[in-house]
């Protein structure tokens, strides 16, 4: 263990990691109560076009891609509202024609080398200090709006009606939970890769909320799940020479699982 | 006593020109229940979101408390249409009830001892005490709705809007739903503002009965003058009804 502390490389994706999972866990709580786990994988299907635009516009493809999906998730929040349809009915479309940009453009643009299997899949080797930065910026970005306006999120969340009726500003909270869940997405991509970066947004709270029927500690226990597999998944992601998404989301996955053996916990 | 609800010749549209309501008139006064009877799409709902302010009339006036009725809402209670239905979602019956005080904590504020306090005081009123640890989506339909009342009244209103409160709950937790209302009206001079399609039992409660359906059919006390000309009116044709009068009050129902 002391060993990989010292590779420059374990460490950065350790800090990213535990970082990252923790802002995650803290989202898919609402992401899994309000119904939207969909959501993740559209937003990170549009990354895909946003890292694609930067790369045509010549502009940072990491900071592209999050201003990108930071707009096309507000897009889905808006276009649901207007066209009275669930999320998930506007998030199919925002998702194909999102990954239909990335994919023209790339075809479209010479001497595109970007390593597309890390891009989708998640590499360890992907994150380097700046992703580190990245990493830690967002997820305090992430927490701090998350404890600010949780009970905000809360009362949204279980009884939109009566949150709107009570003159909170319901609208806001909405794009600003999706805004929150772009920025975590696109981060994690880095580490996760497209493909799985949902992942740790929808099973750590799934699981909890089988072991669990209060909020407080529903919160807790996907932290707990979400740090345990992201730590275990790089760890073996390291000693399996695989991509850290593919061992993270099947930890994450695996526990759902198991927990549907136990019977549920009032 | 004050007026707590005043509406003028209120129209309002979802669409330009289709008139949902129709050149409202209503009142309601202080410690007084006014039941809103009409058929489904009648524009009962739309009243009640116009009067919280979530819907702004083309036409008219409503004044809350004489307020307009934004800036009433931290003195009007909300009870909507359909209880919410998250699945296991993770609150026990305090945190729903305590949910009814984040008005009145404000943004970036946690709840204080003094909010808590007053969530128990109301479980206590409401003789839900028993039941504050209790998962909520634990509880039956009754139990559900009566914390839901809680949460209304936790944040300590002066009128109460209750949106099709009968709606999933069986005829003796209606009843029962009934009795509550009467005695918050008469203890704590709350006002009650309630949309019902149910014509029985609510008659027996309310001071005024408003038949809506598009248009006021019937404004006035229930009873006699409800007749059914006026309900076939506001229902339409061949619909059976039964009316409870004053006699039902004394009405006991065998326990057990």
């Amino acid at each position: 263990m002391a060993e990989l502390w010292e590779l420059q490389f374990m460490r950065h994706a350790f800090v990213a990691g535990a970082a990252l999972s923790i802002a995650l866990a803290g989202l898919s709580f609402f992401v899994v109560l309000r119904g939207i786990a969909f959501m993740g994988v559209g937003i990170a299907h549009s990354a895909f076009g946003g890292v694609a635009l930067g790369l045509a516009l010549g502009l940072e493809p990491t900071l592209s891609a999050l201003a990108f999906s930071v707009l096309v998730a507000n897009l889905i929040g808006a276009a649901a509202r207007r066209g009275a349809f669930r999320e998930d009915t506007v998030i199919g479309i925002f998702f194909a024609a999102t990954m239909a940009l990335g994919v023209l453009i790339v075809g479209l643009s010479e001497g595109y080398t970007v390593d597309l299997f890390s891009y989708l899949f998640g590499s360890i080797l992907a994150v380097g200090r700046a992703e580190v930065l990245q990493a830690l910026v967002v997820s305090l970005l992430v927490l701090a709006l998350l404890g600010a306006f949780f009970k905000e999120f809360l009362l949204e969340s279980f009884d939109p009606q009566v949150a709107q009726a009570s003159g909170l500003p319901v609208k806001l909270l909405q794009h600003l939970l999706l805004s929150a869940i772009a920025l975590a997405v696109v981060v994690g991509i880095k580490l996760l890769g497209v493909v799985l970066a949902s992942a740790l947004l929808v099973a750590p709270a799934a699981t909890a909320l089988r072991l669990s029927s209060r909020y407080q500690k529903v919160l807790a226990l996907a932290v707990l799940l979400s740090l345990a597999c992201t730590m275990g998944g790089l760890l073996l992601a390291y000693w399996l020479d695989a991509a850290p998404g593919a061992t993270i989301a099947l930890c994450a996955s695996g526990l759902f699982f198991a927990s549907l053996l136990f019977p549920q916990r009032a | 006593m004050s007026k707590v609800l005043e509406i003028r010749d209120l129209w309002v549209a979802y669409e330009p020109g289709q008139w949902v309501l129709q050149g409202l008139q209503l009142q309601l006064k202080e410690a007084e229940v006014l039941a809103l009877l009409g058929p489904n799409g009648g524009g009962k709902t739309t009243l009640l979101k116009t009067v919280l302010g979530l819907l702004r009339p083309q036409r008219g006036e409503v004044k809350v408390f004489g307020l307009p009725p934004e800036g009433a809402r931290p003195l009007v209670g909300y009870l909507p249409q359909l209880s919410p239905d998250r699945g296991r979602f993770p609150v026990t019956v305090l945190d729903v009830v305590l949910m009814g005080r984040y008005a009145q904590v404000g943004l970036l504020r946690r709840p204080r001892e003094a909010d808590l306090q007053k969530a128990r005081e109301v479980l206590r009123v409401l003789g839900l005490e028993g039941l504050q640890d209790r998962p909520f989506f634990s509880l039956s339909g009754g139990q559900r709705q009566r914390v839901l009342v809680a949460r209304a009244l936790a944040a300590e209103p002066r009128l109460l809007l209750l949106d099709e409160p009968s709606t999933g709950v069986d005829i003796i937790a209606q009843e029962d739903f009934y009795q509550l209302l009467g005695a918050l009206r008469d203890r704590e001079g709350l006002s009650v503002l309630l949309a019902s399609h149910d014509i029985g039992g609510i008659t027996a409660l309310a001071d005024r009965v408003a038949c809506l359906n598009r248009q006021l059919h019937y404004y006035g006390p229930p009873g006699e003058a409800l007749s059914p000309q006026v309900l076939e009116r506001t229902f339409g044709a061949h619909m059976q009804f039964l009316l409870h009068d004053e006699r039902c009050l004394t009405c006991r129902r065998q326990d057990g």
